[in-house]
């Protein structure tokens, strides 16, 4: 009778850990807008996806490349791609995965001018299947990066017949991937429910549930955090750090990226700005690493490009330096023929600058620059000044760009239509074809070379004052092993608690 | 001399009076007042606490921000901005409200309907909602939040105004008046707004509360007055940034924010009694 | 009777389309909505070219005149489409409002629960402790109420019962548990006029002759109060059901951006920051459809607690 009863709590109690679903929660601080990869831009989004859309080629957090849905890939031609597909894939949904799905998953995004992604892609003319897993890339222009257009935001691959049968609207709510998870439900504002998949290529996640929580208020997702709420909060503000390191609940893990922050200089001859030397004289008149220390909690990195070390091509002479000499600062407004305390600069940016803003002010204040500042709240300031580049003298921006290639980012100040180059009404055409030359070579050290000579244009010409290359804090529960990456994945697959 | 001695009776409304003149002196006299240059980063000091607690000094007496500007010279500082918006958007309340109070009332009407449907508008959507939307649209600026504010504030009032005017048009005073050929307009002000007057001054003096709490909220949404302009509100959303690290750097100017507000409060209550005939106190 | 309440129906109308006028004409005047669409927060620059700002542009409407494109928009919406929502890409927003409204719903009856709960003991305690030390604590702590941001209150809530004691859960929905700190947020800031108003209501019922020949023959003060006096000042009491509603509303916007509760008022948040004119307009037109009917309902009530009043 004893062992019935101890057999019987026994069984009772290895159904009841077996039916325990372990889940890992995060924290993050918007939704994503919806599920059609290919149509949004935010960094958050893509953080999520990754999760339930897989990427052919997938970089792991040393920047390689590793084989995802594709398994192999050369470049035949100066202009085609060619790439072996991974076979037994299935989609959420049981489909297998094949040559099709790739086929439509990018000719969508390279010919839908509707689609936010689509001057990424715009390159691909067409892509042939020759089988269910190999297809062939053809571009237009050569495009050396390409593998990273195949590993970047927007690259996830999505299901022809899902999109097909049930529409893009269905398809972009209640989406299906080939990711270790998919999808359960969402509820705007409040969570993405995602539960693990068994036939998952790369074998199923440690966790059985993948909660994502929408929380707005920063303060409040830390305190998620310190009551065990949730176990990853993905970008801490600042002023929450020492919050996080003073608990037994949770640490911060401090994640590089190539976010930078920097101010832009309109320079139209009708702007002060438009000499050179007055933005020399900023450059040397603001203390980089003042600025690093003060508003990143000296995680950030000073910089004088848009460099860091995770991203290719980087020239990495200028990371972790910076200009500053007060003297020459003085010096050069005095050749540009202004007297102490006689320029006066607008700062311009968001609300979110204020701090940052006031830092550089006191500092051009040092040199006898009168600085005045005007903020806009983050809407106004987008859509009425920044975007259109319509801003006096200097503005606040940061970017990053998710391909981590650094041809790709100087994309953005080649003309006509770079974006960076638009608001600061800066055209360079020397700088624009060596850009556009690096990035149809082929050759790494001609490559380099080129990149080179248009990041001394961009040193010279400074249309960008680059201040910092941030940092984000995240915050974890102890005892799980989260590593965050630099671009921002948020990858739960290779998440496990330690033991 | 009544209104002193009727005053004195009420404990509550001398000590919002004293509070709101104490917080008056300090607006005029704030480039005295500030212990430093509210704008003046000190960057070896930064976020330390008030001066009674362990690393706070005399020298910074409620403690520093993240970038060691001086916690209470900032709260100096916006407190010109919290009575400016407080007395902008109340004035413009008052004038706008009375005038189309009166107007309404008395010419009824075509004029009077299409007032009353505007208010309807104006009333039928929340008054926060309707503050962000069209600042957040606009872009949030000094001049717009205060005149903001004050267009849709003024309904209360004109409301009131209109049904005290309607009132005393049925009262023989202005048919004699009108029978002695007093222009009619003239009569209807000098017999009406001495009567309404006391409870304009009641409804503003509270609406004048409402009015820094609602600035306060914009800023705490981001879409209140832009730095380096400093307000209460900025104070305290910037604040609240900190709140578990450097708990001052919100209590203080929530602190500021409470205290103007409850002495319009107790000063506005003791003025709405006392105009209010139906009152008993 | 019924008269009047159709009539107030027909004047709905005008006011609606006020509202939508209003609405319509500061969106389009603010800015270029297309740089919302590109979205404010993105991890890379988004480069769109001219013919790709003119596909979108086409898409959205908003190349033809602004009259035209204000009529499109009225009619749009009496077959319920306020459009597609940018920032919730393209679903449409009406969809996405009804979708939120139960939240809000849920946390603006526990709110009003606990305003009531604070309010009517404490009006009644002031009112029959009139100018005795028990009616200016119960005013003071009104004014409080009143005074004090609700955000700064809230955050406060967190750090100190979710936080530093673990009573509570912190943020989000799930159970009653959940939904106690956003309530008694959102609930003291309208606790404040509710007790004020109980305890006026209540005084000047107390002082009237009926009253005051019930206490005279010896009833209790107690009877007197519940059998006659609260009868009368529930009139007043509804009142507050009208005023209520656009406090709650106005108040869960920032409520739930604290406590990450998926409400009506987050959306109409994340509306404002995207500049996503769909949303704006439909939880604009919302509130104050919400508004309109509340009163109207008050006015009903009217009616039938106090049989005496009368609509011309």
């Amino acid at each position: 009778m004893r062992t019935k009863l101890i057999t019987l709590v026994a069984t009772l109690a290895l159904l009841a850990s077996a039916s325990a679903q372990s889940t890992i929660t995060v924290a993050i601080p918007s939704g994503p807008p919806g599920f059609d990869p290919q149509n949004n831009n935010q960094a958050v989004a893509s953080g999520v996806y990754i999760n339930i859309f897989d990427y052919l080629i997938f970089k792991d957090a040393q920047g390689e490349f590793q084989p995802a849905l594709a398994t192999s890939w050369e470049a035949v031609s100066d202009t085609a791609w060619r790439v072996s597909l991974r076979e037994g894939v299935t989609w959420h949904d049981g489909e297998p995965f094949t040559a099709d799905d790739v086929e439509f998953t990018f000719e969508r995004v390279a010919n839908d001018p509707l689609l936010v992604r689509n001057s990424y892609y715009s390159n691909i003319t067409d892509v042939e299947v020759v089988n269910d897993h190999e297809v062939i890339f053809h571009t237009a222009e050569p495009d050396p990066i390409f593998l990273s257009a195949l590993s970047r935001n927007g690259a996830s691959v999505i299901p022809r017949h899902y999109y097909e049968s049930a529409g893009v609207e269905a398809a972009s709510l209640t989406p299906i991937g080939t990711g270790p998870y998919r999808f359960v439900e969402y509820r705007t504002d409040d969570r993405l429910v995602l539960e693990a998949f068994d036939n998952y290529w790369g074998g199923r996640p440690a966790f059985d549930r993948a909660v994502f929580r929408i929380i707005p208020e920063n303060s409040t997702a830390v305190s998620e955090l310190l009551t065990g709420g949730v176990d990853i909060v993905t970008t801490v503000n600042v002023s929450e750090v020492g919050r996080i390191e003073a608990s037994t609940a949770a640490d911060i893990a401090v994640v590089g990226g190539n976010r930078t922050d920097y101010l832009t200089f309109n320079v139209s001859e009708d702007q002060v700005t438009a000499d050179p030397l007055v933005r020399a004289a900023v450059d040397y008149a603001v203390d980089d690493a003042l600025l690093a220390e003060i508003l990143t909690d000296g995680a950030g990195v000073p910089v004088r490009a848009r460099v860091s070390p995770e991203t290719s091509f980087s020239p990495l002479e200028y990371y972790d330096t910076y200009l500053f000499d007060q003297e020459r600062a003085r010096e050069l407004l005095a050749e540009a023929g202004y007297a102490p305390g006689e320029l006066t600069l607008k700062l311009m940016g968001a609300t979110s600058n204020a701090d940052a803003a006031d830092l550089v002010a006191a500092m051009l204040a040092d040199v006898g620059v009168q600085a005045d500042i005007e903020l806009f709240e983050k809407s106004v300031w987008n859509s009425r000044y920044w975007q259109p580049g319509d801003f006096t003298n200097i503005a606040f921006g940061a970017s990053s760009d998710s391909s981590f290639d650094y041809g790709n980012s100087l994309i953005d100040l080649t003309c006509p239509d770079g974006v960076h180059a638009k608001r600061s009404h800066w055209c360079n055409q020397a700088f624009t074809d060596l850009v556009e030359a690096a990035n149809v070579e082929f050759d790494a050290t001609i490559r380099a070379g080129l990149l080179k000579q248009a990041t001394d244009i961009i040193l010279e010409q400074r249309p960008q004052y680059y201040l910092y290359s941030g940092a984000t804090f995240v915050g974890v529960r102890k005892g799980l092993n989260f590593v965050p990456r630099a671009d921002s994945l948020i990858v739960l697959a290779e998440t496990t608690t330690t033991p | 001399m009544k209104l002193l001695r009727a005053l004195s009776k009420h404990p509550l409304a001398i000590t919002g009076l004293v509070i709101l003149l104490g917080f008056l002196v300090v607006t005029m006299l704030a480039p005295l007042l500030t212990p430093h240059d509210p704008l003046q980063q000190h960057l070896r000091a930064r976020l330390l606490p008030p001066f009674w607690l362990p690393g706070g000094t005399l020298e910074y007496p409620l403690g520093t921000d993240q970038l060691g500007r001086d916690l209470l010279s900032r709260i100096i500082q916006g407190s010109r901005v919290a009575v400016l918006v407080a007395f902008g958007a109340t004035t413009l309340v008052i004038l706008v409200g009375t005038t189309v109070g009166l107007l309404s009332g008395f010419f009824g009407g075509l004029l009077d309907t299409a007032t009353m449907r505007v208010v309807d508008v104006i009333i039928s959507v929340p008054d926060i909602i309707l503050y962000l939307t069209i600042i957040a649209l606009a872009g949030p600026s000094l001049t717009l939040v205060i005149v903001v504010i004050g267009l849709v504030g003024w309904t209360t009032l004109a409301r009131v105004v209109r049904s005290e005017v309607l009132t005393l048009r049925r009262r023989e005073y202005v048919e004699a008046a009108r029978a002695l050929g007093q222009a009619e307009l003239t009569s209807a002000f000098r017999q009406v707004l001495p009567n309404v007057l006391g409870t304009v001054v009641a409804i503003a003096t509270l609406k004048a509360s409402s009015v820094i709490i609602a600035e306060s909220t914009l800023s705490y949404l981001g879409f209140g007055v832009q730095p380096p302009t400093i307000t209460w509100g900025q104070l305290l959303a910037q604040g609240q940034q900190y709140v578990a690290t450097a708990w001052w750097l919100s209590t203080f100017p929530g602190l500021a924010i409470t205290l103007l507000s409850l002495s319009l409060i107790f000063l506005g209550n003791w003025l709405r009694d006392l105009f209010d005939p139906r009152s008993n106190g | 009777m019924t008269g009047y309440f159709l009539r107030r129906l027909l004047q709905v109308i005008p006011t609606l389309v006020g509202i939508t006028l209003l609405v319509f004409v500061t969106v389009r005047l603010s800015g270029d909505p297309i740089a919302s669409y590109l979205g404010s927060d993105a991890a890379d620059s988004a480069m769109i070219t001219a013919e790709q700002e003119a596909a979108i542009r086409a898409h959205l409407g908003l190349d033809k005149p602004l009259a035209l494109q204000y009529v499109l928009f009225l009619r749009n919406i009496t077959l319920g489409d306020f459009g597609g929502s940018f920032i919730y890409q393209g679903r449409p927003a009406l969809d996405l409002l009804i979708e939120r409204v139960p939240a809000t719903a849920r946390l603006a009856a526990a709110a009003l629960l606990v305003a009531i709960l604070i309010s009517l003991p404490g009006g009644v305690i002031a009112a029959l402790n009139r100018n005795k030390p028990a009616d200016t604590l119960v005013n003071a702590f009104s004014v409080i109420g009143d005074a004090m941001p609700n955000f700064w209150l809230g955050v406060m809530l967190i750090l100190l019962f979710s936080v530093k004691f673990g009573w509570l859960p912190v943020s989000g929905t799930g159970s009653w548990r959940h939904l106690l700190l956003p309530a008694i947020t959102l609930g003291t800031s309208m606790a404040a006029l509710q007790t004020r108003l109980m305890r006026s209501g209540l005084i000047e019922v107390l002082n009237q002759d009926y009253v005051r020949t019930a206490r005279a023959k010896g009833l209790s003060t107690w009877s007197v109060v519940f059998k006659h006096a609260m009868r009368n000042a529930a009139l007043g009491y509804v009142t507050l059901l009208g005023l209520a509603i656009p406090s709650l509303l106005g108040g869960s916007v920032v409520v739930e951006r604290i406590f990450a509760w998926p409400g009506v008022g987050l959306l109409f948040i994340n509306g404002l920051g995207g500049r996503d004119m769909a949303l704006i307009q439909a939880v604009v037109v919302f509130s104050a459809a919400m508004v309109i009917l509340a009163n109207l309902v008050v006015d009903l009530l009217y009616t039938l607690i106090d049989p005496r009043v009368r609509y011309a």
